[in-house]
């Protein structure tokens, strides 16, 4: 019973996945036809040849999502450090707000963060993105790093440095070491977030800088199912082979059995 | 010594400039705009004008009820599957079946929100592939007969986008919390001879409450502020409250930017604070059903 | 006291965010006198254009023809932006509010409503187009559309692409005889329930332009539309179209509750037959569509016997072009006759060509007729014939908003 229910589940994901890498090869596809037919490359050949945004586009996908996992995951762990173990003033309002941005309806948050994007000149910008993609990553960073930080006894903190460990050696040798698990998951799921996200890249990019995701917007807005069918197998692909190769590194070289969701 | 003191002020530095100078410096530009203050472009007043006019416009309650009605039934049923699959996941011991689910649900955490739009397309419309196989089998004569499930009236079609979207996403932090419950705490509840659901609702459920709280808050303020799907698959009448605000933003005319200003920040704090009470009710629910 | 040590921080890291960039920025101003003056400093440059991405044919047309030939021509390099015109325009009218110069964009698809936000903004530079040899030389300066656009008078701001006019595409399978008029499409909409829909306004360029259609046949007061009426009495002028369509409204796909949110998904909703009628502006599309067997060979086009819309398409510049010069050697390009040919290919665009046939050498005009003969395509002659003039643009925003209010939306 049990085992029938999840494979449903699996069932009902994966199909229409299937269906799109289907739409991408086949272009005729019209009512009452159930499946596409006409094979054709045709597809495959305008993303990948006689698109010239195509390259760029993937390349300035994965530069911000690279960028935002990177200084997200810092800034998580530097905020869910900073509430875990110092008792400072104003630590309760830290503690409720930093969820904040994903509470806030997202059109308007960043309408709002446009304004302010306007006014430092960061529209067009790759650092605008990444500030951008940035507060919708974070608080899921710091929300993934306050179990890591409860679990590290003070214990071996304190004894660390009865030790004679300094700051830099503590962080080194004893709280990296823990957290790494932490540190996958933090970069995956703000890697995962600025390459999905099209609003905010498409305001604060103004199109100078096109992303996978904006470059596929306008397709499936306009239903052309053969080349948004194309793009979007390459698009899941490219998040699919980021996180195999994460999760390859995490299992050979740090041990960890627990990526992406245990 | 004074380093030390600084240390906390210094690491909570990145994220407080980060939120105040976005969040806090945007909620200020978009008000001053919605008063019609934007010097550049020729306005300078300063009035509440533009308000009224978004706050009387035809069916503006209704759009705003209508999104809450979408965000709620989303968050419900999202949050509902998430947790009966994450249970299912976690007391069903067959290894290879755990493995494909949990690359299935990462699947569906990759897989964009527009292109499940795109399938939403291809699956629900009445020409679309449950239609198709209808009408092939002879069940339905023409694709009419096909029931209305995209560009609905009741927002089917958008509610089983963001539930698509939803369920992957809750379930998944759900394991993860109930994977580490699970061995501990099972051999206790069965020795005490408690059922499946009692176990669920004794057990688990209060320990995941956290977590199945925030994913539950976050897919709700998804569907109320997500303009995309929102947009793509309305019907002209009730018009979810962020497709109205994307059709002002990308109106050309240079007199409405402060109305669209105006819906922004009224989105901005009213959503805020919808997400805020619904959170709230739903941490009752739970600490209600595990009693 | 903390916070006011934070407050000043931020402060302080604000005006160090802005200082650095703004001294950045370095202002070239442009010195365009002559042709020769655009042709030397605009040579290996690089140019983006952002226009509405919605049509690949369109796209290869401009990523594949153009951007070749540019390239051969005058090294330069065409980048194309999908977006759509709406969203370009917030961009650009942003970064005016940030006084950003220069900016990230060199050209513009763009006319009527956008062209006149975009004049009121000053979004825009120019005017250029005395610069541009082949508009002097092979197009009529003497058109209306050379001039005005919408009513808007265009003063060198901006410079035609194309001109398109809406026309209607149907099956024969379905329909023998297609309505010619808005008298015969009520008719026949009420025989046929279900059947018939138009793209949703106020967002959608098609389904404004066939409403539009509408208010000449059904308000029998086309000179009205150019001249300056009050927004009260323009109310009153619709009446008939109101009625009209809240008429015909129940009768439409989906009972009129839901209406397509673009061109292109109505075209989807025509190609699995879920509608019987669609429509464009594309003239040669639906041509092209068959040959390339997307529609079946049923599928024909045509224009009402009371007319259609027509409309131009221009090019402009933003204020805040990095390459002006290179933007007008693309926009001269994309006016030669050759590019305009290319364009109005059935397979490539269908698009038709806004220069004056008169001007032509007779090898070119020979290629036009040719094309003509295409039995999928209406003729440019019939086109012409019943091209009605585009409205003053304000008239435009107040049909959207009628629209709204009082047919969609009930």
């Amino acid at each position: 019973m049990k085992k029938i229910f999840l494979v449903l589940i699996a069932i009902t994901i994966t199909l229409p996945i299937v269906f799109i890498l289907l739409l991408s090869l086949f272009s005729y596809y019209r009512f009452p036809l159930l499946f596409p037919k006409d094979f054709t490359t045709e597809f495959w050949k305008t993303a990948l040849l006689k698109n010239p945004m195509f390259i760029p586009s993937l390349l300035n996908s994965l530069i911000l999502a690279i960028c935002n996992g990177f200084l997200s995951t810092l800034v998580g762990i530097m905020t869910a450090r900073a509430l875990v173990r110092h008792n400072f003033k104003g630590k309760s309002f830290i503690k409720t707000i930093y969820t904040i941005p994903l509470f806030i309806p997202s059109i308007a948050l960043f309408l709002g963060v446009h304004t302010v994007m306007i006014r430092l000149r960061l529209i067009n910008s790759y650092i605008g993105i990444i500030l951008a993609h940035m507060i919708i990553s974070i608080p899921y960073a710091v929300s993934i790093f306050i179990p890591f930080f409860q679990g590290i006894s003070l214990d071996i903190e304190d004894a660390a440095k009865v030790l004679g460990c300094r700051t830099i050696g503590l962080y080194k040798r004893i709280i990296i070491p823990l957290i790494v698990p932490g540190i996958f998951l933090s970069f995956s799921i703000s890697f995962l977030i600025s390459f999905t996200e099209y609003f905010s890249t498409f305001i604060i990019g103004g199109g100078r800088v096109v992303t996978l995701a904006t470059l596929m917007y306008p397709y499936i807005n306009n239903f052309d199912l053969g080349n948004g069918a194309t793009l979007g197998v390459i698009f899941i692909g490219t998040n699919l082979l980021v996180f195999f190769i994460a999760e390859y590194i995490s299992r050979k070289k740090l041990k960890t059995d627990s990526y992406l969701f245990e | 010594m004074i380093f030390k003191k600084a240390t906390p002020y210094l690491l909570i530095l990145p994220i407080l400039l980060l939120y105040g100078l976005f969040i806090g410096g945007g909620l200020i530009g978009i008000i001053l705009e919605s008063l019609g203050h934007i010097p550049v472009l020729g306005l300078h007043g300063f009035s509440i004008e533009s308000y009224i006019v978004v706050v009387t416009q035809k069916n503006f309650i209704e759009s705003f009820l209508y999104s809450i009605y979408i965000s709620l039934t989303v968050s419900l049923i999202a949050s509902t599957l998430g947790v009966v699959i994450a249970y299912t996941f976690i007391t069903c011991k067959n290894k290879s079946i755990q493995t494909l689910v949990k690359k299935t649900l990462q699947l569906g955490l990759i897989i964009p929100y527009i292109y499940v739009v795109f399938i939403a397309m291809l699956m629900l419309n009445q020409t679309g592939i449950f239609a198709r196989l209808l009408y092939n089998t002879g069940i339905i004569a023409t694709p009419n007969s096909f029931p209305e499930l995209i560009f609905d009236r009741k927002g089917i079609g958008i509610i089983w986008v963001f539930v698509f979207k939803g369920t992957p996403f809750i379930a998944l932090f759900v394991i993860n919390v109930m994977a580490r419950i699970s061995n501990t705490f099972e051999d206790v509840g069965r020795t005490l001879g408690s059922g499946s659901i009692t176990l669920l609702r004794r057990v688990y459920i209060p320990l995941s409450s956290n977590t199945i709280l925030w994913t539950s808050c976050i897919i709700f303020a998804y569907a109320l502020g997500s303009f995309e799907v929102n947009y793509l698959l309305s019907s002209i009448s009730p018009v979810p409250i962020s497709a109205r605000l994307y059709s002002l933003f990308i109106n050309p005319d240079i007199k409405v930017i402060p109305q669209t200003m105006a819906l922004n920040v009224i989105l901005f704090l009213l959503g805020g604070s919808i997400v805020g009470i619904y959170g709230f009710t739903l941490k009752q629910f739970l600490r209600r059903i595990s009693r | 006291m903390h916070s006011f040590k934070k407050t000043i921080f931020v402060m302080i890291i604000v005006l160090a965010l802005t200082g650095c960039r703004g001294n950045g920025v370095k202002k070239i101003e442009t010195e365009l006198n002559t042709w020769e003056d655009v042709v030397t400093q605009g040579e290996n440059k690089e140019v983006t254009i952002l226009m509405w991405g919605g049509n690949e044919g369109v796209n290869q047309y401009m990523d594949g023809f153009v951007s070749n030939n540019v390239k051969e021509k005058y090294g330069i390099t065409l980048k194309r932006v999908p977006m759509n015109a709406p969203e370009f325009m917030n961009k650009l009218l942003n970064e005016r509010k940030a006084t950003v110069n220069p900016g990230t964009a060199d050209l513009v698809w763009i006319n009527a409503e956008n062209f006149r936000t975009a004049k009121e903004g000053g979004i825009l530079w120019g005017p250029f187009t005395d610069l541009l040899p082949n508009l002097n030389k092979y197009y009529d300066l003497q058109a209306t559309d050379l001039s005005y656009d919408t009513g808007i008078p265009i003063e060198g701001y901006e410079a035609i692409w194309g001109r398109a006019q809406l026309v209607l595409t149907y099956d024969s399978k379905y329909i023998k005889e297609p309505p010619k008029s808005f008298k015969e499409l009520m008719d026949w909409v009420k025989e046929n329930p279900g059947k018939f829909t138009y793209p949703k306004l106020p967002d959608d360029f098609v389904g404004a332009a066939f409403i539009r259609t509408a208010y000449y046949e059904l308000t029998e007061n086309a000179d009205g539309f150019h001249k300056d009426i009050e927004k009260e009495e323009f109310k009153q002028l619709s009446k008939p179209v109101i009625d009209y369509f809240t008429e015909m409204n129940p009768y439409l796909w989906r009972g009129g509750r839901a209406f397509p949110v673009s061109q292109a998904q109505q075209d989807e909703l025509f190609k699995n037959g879920e509608i019987y009628m669609t429509m464009g502006f594309e003239v040669g599309k639906t041509a092209g569509l068959v040959k390339d067997g997307v529609y079946p060979e049923t599928v024909k086009s045509y224009v009402f016997d009371t007319g259609t819309i027509g409309n131009s398409h221009y090019l402009a510049v933003p204020f805040n072009s990095p390459n002006k010069a290179a933007a007008l050697l693309v926009i001269d390009f994309l006016q030669s006759p050759e590019a305009q040919i290319e364009k109005f290919k059935s397979e490539v665009w269908g698009d038709m060509p806004a220069f004056d046939a008169n001007k032509l050498d007779a090898t070119i005009i020979g290629q036009l007729l040719e094309m003509e003969s295409d039995p999928a395509s209406v003729s440019m002659e019939s086109l012409t014939y019943r091209r009605l003039p585009e409205m003053q643009s304000k008239y435009i925003d107040w049909i959207k908003e009628i629209w709204t209010e009082e047919i969609g939306g009930q």
